[in-house]
């Protein structure tokens, strides 16, 4: 085949390929932008949690035999999908029944926008109310790095889980080290995405994080 | 032979981060993110066309590259440039998906879209120089 029929062939292929992409481009409709990831919730209440042990970043009873380090980004959908979705169902399963206890370690993945989130429910820790703040605070979640993380948010999500916002906000200048030893933790566990869960000392795998797979790999973590 | 090896080491980077997303996006997990908008991306509806998640075709994509790249022959070399010309479109149309419906920026799909360009750009020149 000579250079000029090779060129021919080349120049086939790419032409074909580009008025595929128009043709794409032309029929999505190039104007609309994304949406939130899912659809906004209701405020409800977290009363999942009503009745479990808090303390600091822990949930659950102290002398539970099982640990499960649950590593988040308030910015990230996919810890929002599972905090909503899959949590009530292992705080029903694994936490209220003694064998579980959940510690709550917040990393910045998606951006500087997290810091202040992060900072907060650390500040809400220090009432025993943060795992109520984070529920409430992926109940409000926005879209990636665009500034939903505000004072306003963050105040509303601290009053509809019962947490005083002012001393929040002020613990929440105070609590950097402890985002800093989580992001220490998640590089010593292999952490590479959120959500994760380090079960006992070993990174949990994970096919789903829907609430039926989500528990049997965690039984199947924990030995039972 | 350089060129060759020049495609193949391309192909292989592209793999590894088209794996790495691919496993991402059945795991349901964030990738690690600099730009911020990765979760954007791989939630929104460009990261599967017709159910099958995009990292994969790339996946295989890269694959298809890589086999081109280690045989001889024109055959071969003409494969390797249509794959990698049609690679180049299809990331075009993920980059004006992120710059305009999606409205967010994924590194790894700059990255991939970098691969796909340069491995374009040898697989052409290999196309034309193959004996």
């Amino acid at each position: 085949m000579t250079s000029r029929q090779r060129i021919y062939v080349l120049g086939g292929v790419l032409g074909v390929a580009l008025i595929a992409v128009v043709l794409a481009i032309a029929f999505a409709g190039g104007s609309k932008k994304a949406g939130p990831a899912s659809p906004v919730l209701s405020h409800e209440s977290s009363a999942f949690l009503a009745g479990v042990p808090q303390h600091g970043d822990t949930l659950g009873r102290p002398d539970a035999p099982a640990t499960v380090y649950v590593f988040e980004d308030p910015q990230c959908p996919y810890c929002r999908d599972w905090s909503i979705g899959t949590l009530p169902s292992v705080v029903g399963t694994f936490v209220k029944t003694g064998r579980v206890k959940l510690v709550w370690h917040g990393i910045p993945i998606v951006g500087q926008d997290s810091m202040p989130g992060l900072t907060a429910a650390y500040g809400a820790g220090k009432q025993n109310r943060l795992w109520n703040f984070v529920d409430q605070l992926y109940k409000r979640q926005g879209a990636e790095n665009s500034g939903w993380i505000n004072d306003a948010t963050l105040r509303d999500a601290a009053k509809a889980s019962g947490v005083n916002a002012d001393r929040m906000l002020a613990d929440a200048k105070t609590v950097d080290p402890r985002i800093r030893q989580s992001e220490s933790e998640a590089n010593t566990y292999g952490v590479n995405g959120t959500p994760s869960f380090v079960v006992n000392g070993k990174l949990l795998p994970l096919t789903s994080l829907q609430p039926g797979d989500f528990n049997t790999a965690l039984a199947a973590a924990l030995g039972q | 032979m350089k060129l060759r090896a020049a495609i193949a080491a391309l192909a292989l980077a592209g793999l590894g981060i088209a794996v790495y997303l691919t496993v991402l996006h059945y795991a349901h997990v964030a990738p690690i993110c600099a730009t911020g908008g990765c979760e954007t991306v791989q939630k929104s509806k460009y990261a599967e066309l017709a159910g099958v998640p995009v990292a994969l075709l790339g996946a295989l994509a890269y694959v298809a590259l890589l086999v081109c790249a280690l045989l001889r022959g024109v055959t071969a070399a003409l494969a390797g440039a249509a794959i990698a010309l049609v690679g180049l479109a299809f990331s075009a149309y993920l980059l004006w998906a992120q710059l305009g419906p999606i409205g967010a920026i994924c590194q790894w799909c700059l990255g991939n879209d970098a691969i796909m360009l340069a491995l374009a750009v040898l697989c052409v020149l290999r196309a034309l120089r193959e004996q």
